[in-house]
């Protein structure tokens, strides 16, 4: 830590101490003969009771109701914005490949291609020295010939690494394509799956909101009705049931509680967005070391690390593909659901069923329900589930 | 504060207002404190050391074991010294066995292979050291390349905005609640501190396999042992090899993250921005080692 840090630590620390000390001098110097200001400020006067209550603001309650309402807004703020990006964005999410033109890609590749060249110029020329001058078996000669006319396609085809890797990604994003259309139309599959995703983000922010607005309503009407209850009379029925209703334990509810709901929206943001993410940069991190694939799998040594790096670059390459067979499946199986089975088990509630919520919830055309079924529940860990097995069941996919 | 903490002790004798201040002021300042407290230690500690990674990744990334160091080479040549006796014992066995046991052409021919063998292999052993050193100043030259290659400096930036990020969400996190503080604590925690484990479990990794190259190669020469000798082998290239895959990694998550499409994986709310790509690019270094191991099996005969 840095030295100013140190010190403003230390300030605190000592600050907390002694504000703690605060109340206790307070009362011992209570019964003493001090002075007392409050002649001087205008005990009782309606200019120092507005004062007053103005510096309650700042008691314990109210702090945490100033947070709880910050939460609010920002669980608010942030579902809807994550909501928004899933509805509109996810078949450009599936559909994006990175360009393998940019200047920083096309810089690497022609490095790795050069760090190869020498190897191939050497292995031909050991090659044709080979043939033309040591007198061997008629199978060595033919071995070396054969060897030299792999050197000379795998040196062609590692020349075209980039143009090859670029061919791959058109083709599995134009299959992706056909099965869950382009970005600007998606397919009728990809946008059920996408309301589908964006409803559980709704419904979670709802619910958050839902736990969290009736101690927010208690709490500020009491912060409200202690505020003027204060000005107009500091010890009448007004301020003391102000204080009361910040008082009720029935209905607390930490903001804490509600983090099991927020790690739903944070799965789905990993499903989605973070295994997407990590495709982008495997097929990337792939397309840059194709070099290699093709310099390893040329040759019968190193042909078992060529096998496993072409089905890496395959798979990771395919996953666009079964990602989009994927969202078919969790379109197509929440479809058929009967509404009965949809609607009877999941997380939540139905709003109708809580009076007036639901009539309040229409009103407010606020997006979403109160209930995540389990269907839905089930088709966000699809998209965990899809890529694994994928890799689990197409990992020796190339004949030895 | 201490000022007005000071002020307010003379003050609290009266009913209202100085009674109202001293009442309610150290109560929210503290409330306040002990939250921004706890995301200065938090946050502070899972950030520990993320400036001299930021300022050293290169160097993070180059480094390796010394095979000569004294105390390195003190443990191999106590492996050496441990297998010499065996490849004596078998040398003097095959060579007694092809002077003065007349058996099938065959078995001699296996006896005279094997005797090579082990000969290749107890001069394999015996030079162990200086093979590792070659080894790693192969795959330190190569990274060093790479890294040339490499936007470092664009990956630092991204690293850091990533930091700058889940600090940020930590801190309005620790506002709300410090227990919500706990869970935003561990993404942080997660880039920085494992970033640092994966750098420096390569390290120790590649110590442990330069000091047992004797084993693995002495468990390789014989049929018997050859699945043993040939994963132990195998894990020794790859522990090496790995600063290789680092290198490209952070490359290729520069040239990922620089070169993406505006907006793609980018979601705004509030103060927050939170880039996807950003955050994967930066985690990229902590993920690298599982994905080599999980690649690259079974490459040698």
């Amino acid at each position: 830590m840095n030295p100013w840090r140190n010190k403003i630590l230390a300030v605190l620390v000592v600050s907390v101490f002694l504000f703690n000390i605060i109340p206790v001098v307070s009362s011992a110097a209570k019964g003493g003969t001090s002075p007392n200001p409050a002649s001087i400020v205008g005990k009782g006067t309606y200019g120092s009771r507005v004062f007053t209550q103005i510096i309650s603001l700042l008691e314990g309650d109210n702090i945490q109701l100033a947070l709880r309402v910050f939460f609010m807004v920002w669980v608010t703020k942030s579902m809807d914005a994550f909501a928004e990006d899933i509805e509109n964005n996810l078949s450009k999410y599936i559909l994006l490949n990175p360009d393998l033109r940019n200047p920083g890609s096309l810089n690497l590749l022609r490095y790795f291609v050069s760090l190869l060249y020498p190897v191939y110029i050497l292995a031909i020329i050991v090659s044709g020295f080979y043939i033309i001058f040591i007198p061997g078996s008629p199978l060595g000669r033919s071995r070396a010939k054969s060897l030299l006319s792999k050197l000379v396609i795998s040196m062609v085809l590692v020349s075209f690494s980039s143009e090859i890797m670029g061919m791959l990604l058109y083709l599995t994003e134009q299959s992706t394509v056909e099965i869950i259309g382009d970005e600007y139309n998606p397919s009728a599959y990809a946008s059920i799956v996408a309301l589908e995703f964006s409803s559980i983000v709704y419904c979670v922010r709802n619910l958050v909101l839902l736990v969290n607005i009736p101690n927010a309503f208690l709490a500020g009407g009491g912060t409200i009705m202690a505020f003027f209850g204060g000005i107009l009379n500091p010890h009448g029925f007004m301020y003391e049931f102000g204080h009361a209703m910040h008082a009720i334990e029935l209905i607390e509810v930490e903001t804490v509680w509600c983090t099991p709901l927020i790690l739903l929206v944070i799965l789905m943001l990993i499903g989605v967005h973070g295994l997407l993410s990590i495709r982008y940069f495997m097929v990337l991190l792939w397309a840059m070391l194709m070099p290699f694939t093709i310099f390893f799998s040329s040759f019968e040594f190193t042909r078992g690390i060529g096998r496993s790096m072409i089905e890496q670059t395959l798979l990771w390459s395919s996953l666009q593909v079964f990602y989009g067979v994927t969202i078919v499946l969790i379109a197509v199986g929440i479809t058929i659901v009967p509404p009965s089975m949809y609607n009877s088990y999941g997380i939540g509630l139905h709003k109708n069923d809580i009076p007036y919520v639901g009539a309040a919830m229409d009103k407010l055309d606020v997006r979403g329900d109160l209930f995540i079924s389990i269907f839905s529940f089930t088709s966000m860990f699809l998209l965990f589930l899809g890529p694994l097995l994928m890799f689990t069941f197409f990992q020796k996919l190339l004949p030895p | 504060m201490l000022a007005a903490a000071s002020m307010a002790v003379f003050v609290c004798a009266a009913d209202t207002p100085g009674e109202a201040f001293s009442k309610n002021f150290p109560t929210a300042v503290v409330y306040i404190t002990k939250r921004i407290l706890y995301y200065n230690i938090a946050s502070g500690y899972a950030t520990r050391g993320v400036d001299i990674l930021s300022d050293n990744l290169a160097d993070f990334i180059l480094m390796n074991p010394s095979p000569k160091d004294p105390m390195v080479l003190d443990l191999t040549r106590f492996f050496v010294s441990l297998l010499q006796p065996f490849y004596l014992l078998a040398i003097s066995i095959t060579g007694f066995y092809l002077l003065l046991v007349s058996s099938s052409p065959a078995g001699r021919n296996k006896a005279k292979s094997t005797l090579i063998k082990l000969v290749i292999s107890l001069v394999l052993i015996s030079l162990s050291p200086q093979i590792m050193s070659i080894a790693l100043d192969i795959t330190e030259n190569i990274t060093s390349s790479v890294l040339g290659q490499a936007d470092i400096a664009y990956y630092s930036y991204a690293l850091n905005r990533v930091i700058d990020g889940l600090r940020s969400l930590h801190k309005w996190s620790c506002l709300i609640s410090i227990e919500m503080g706990y869970y935003t604590f561990l993404p942080l925690f997660f880039v920085v501190w494992g970033t640092y484990l994966m750098l420096l479990l390569r390290f120790f990794a590649v110590v442990l396999w330069i000091i047992l190259l004797p084993l693995s190669i002495f468990l390789y020469s014989f049929t018997f042992t050859k699945n043993i000798g040939r994963n132990m082998l195998e894990q020794t290239i790859l522990w090496s090899s790995m600063q290789i895959l680092n290198a490209v990694v952070v490359a290729v998550a520069a040239i990922g993250m620089m070169f993406k499409p505006p907006g793609f994986m980018n979601i705004e709310f509030m103060f927050l921005e939170f880039d996807f790509l950003y955050f994967v690019g930066a985690f990229s270094l902590v993920l690298s080692p599982a994905l080599m191991l999980m690649w690259f099996r079974n490459f040698l005969p």
